[in-house]
């Protein structure tokens, strides 16, 4: 084989990893959001950040930390929010993959009651606190802030 | 058989220091080959136009957007709630300035993950120094990396000055003082008191009309402006405070920088065009020296 081949295999071979690997990011990303395992949050339809059932189990314990509280509590609607850098706001939109739909919270119905439930196939589920029956949407797959500045 | 081992082995050699530099800035450890190893530094201070500030410069604007830029990230979701709430803002009097806290969060642009948007969420006052202070508690993605391992256990301070509003004669504007954007006038020469003039540096883009500080002493039949009484001033600062207060109350510091997540595509290119670039350069290199070695055999 001659050199010049040799060399253009391998800028390809390259080129071939470099592109799979941005293909194989956003697949992960796609089929974690279908599956609801990833939450978009987006603000009036502009997304600004993912996040993950795992970084919100993180984001527990960080705040346990803080709070010297032995056991882990669910992580809160807010407490998510505020991690993606949202503090503004006056209504969201929580989509799910449930037969719920979707549901509009307004800024005065938004508090520390309102939680993120992970389950054990790697959803959340909106629900009040003390009242893990009564789902209000089921599978979050994307929160949707209005009006955030 | 052992050129082709050796090739082999130089190959594998390249690609795997292209990955591994990849990997670290991948992870968000901080910028490759940079001399921050460990702890987490502070590097600059910008404006939007990409004016440095760094010894008290002067910005022209009432509500300029600063860029602080760090060498790690410090924006990831672990640590943003921290970091936040480590930036305030301060005027040489000691009255703090509420200010919007953004961030572009690194799951969506991986780039601007050591920068961190600060915006007074009110317009300034003209001619005024202020502050910017960094805590030290600041802290990088893996939460070891604290700021005050950099600053000696102390935070930073960034210093700007607004600059000086010139007040220009109304009579050729009459109409200019009833807008709401800030308006100069020509104000004139201090006759009597020399501290008239600094009276007049207020918040001017701020005032609706209720709150509305300089007035013109009848524009229409002379050029002389009045100057900002006491009171006005006072009622001014009072309304203002209030409206900072009930913002506080509602914990609206922070504010999310919107974006389109496109907007990252020109960067990926640069960097697989650079990464390219080198590795075109290691193959000429080392072919132009097989050859020459070549050469020197026959």
């Amino acid at each position: 084989m001659k050199i010049n081949n040799r060399i253009i295999i391998g800028l390809a071979i390259i080129l071939l990893l470099i592109a799979s690997s941005y293909l194989f990011e956003n697949i992960i990303q796609e089929t974690g959001m279908k599956s609801a395992t990833v939450i978009k949050i987006t603000d009036n339809n502009k997304t600004i950040a993912f996040i993950s059932v795992d970084v919100l189990k993180q984001l527990v314990e960080e705040n346990n930390k803080k709070d010297d509280e032995g056991m882990p509590s669910e992580p809160s609607l807010l407490l998510a929010m505020n991690a993606a850098g949202v503090n503004k706001f006056k209504q969201i939109e929580i989509k799910g993959n449930g037969v719920e739909g979707s549901v509009i919270l307004n800024e005065e119905d938004i508090n520390n009651s309102l939680k993120l439930f992970l389950k054990d196939n790697g959803t959340v589920d909106l629900c009040r606190e003390n009242d893990k029956s009564n789902t209000i949407v089921k599978s979050v797959t994307e929160i949707n802030i209005r009006d955030g500045n | 058989m052992k050129k082709v081992k050796s090739r082999l082995f130089i190959s594998v050699l390249i690609i795997s220091l292209l990955m591994n530099s990849i990997l670290v800035y991948a992870s968000g450890d901080g910028i490759p080959f940079s001399n921050g190893t460990k702890p987490l530094s502070f590097v600059s201070c910008t404006l939007e136009d990409g004016t440095k500030i760094e010894k008290g410069e002067e910005v022209s604007i009432l509500q300029p957007k600063f860029t602080l830029l760090f060498d790690k990230n410090v924006v990831n979701m672990l640590v943003w709630e921290n970091n936040r709430k480590c930036i305030t803002m301060h005027s040489d009097n000691n009255i703090s300035v509420l200010v919007d806290v953004t961030k572009i969060d690194d799951t969506v642009d991986f780039d601007h993950r050591q920068q961190i948007f600060v915006q007074p969420t009110n317009p300034l006052e003209w001619g005024k120094i202020y502050y910017i202070n960094i805590s030290p508690n600041l802290k990088a993605k893996n939460e070891n990396s604290v700021l005050s391992d950099t600053t000696n256990g102390e935070g930073i301070t960034i210093v700007f000055k607004t600059k000086n509003q010139v007040v220009q004669s109304s009579t050729s504007q009459p109409a200019a003082s009833s807008q709401n954007i800030p308006v100069t006038q020509e104000q004139p020469k201090p006759t009597n008191s020399p501290s008239q003039g600094t009276q007049n540096n207020n918040q001017q883009n701020i005032s609706n009309n209720e709150t509305k500080v300089v007035t013109s002493e009848a524009p229409t039949n002379n050029s002389n402006v009045k100057i900002v009484e006491k009171k006005a001033e006072d009622v001014a600062e009072k309304k203002s405070n209030d409206v900072a207060e009930k913002k506080a109350d509602k914990n609206t510091i922070s504010k999310n920088t919107a974006l389109a997540s496109s907007g990252t595509s020109s960067n990926y290119i640069l960097e697989i065009a650079v990464s390219i670039i080198v590795v075109l350069w290691i193959l000429f290199e080392f072919f132009v020296w097989r050859k020459n070695r070549e050469r020197k055999k026959y």
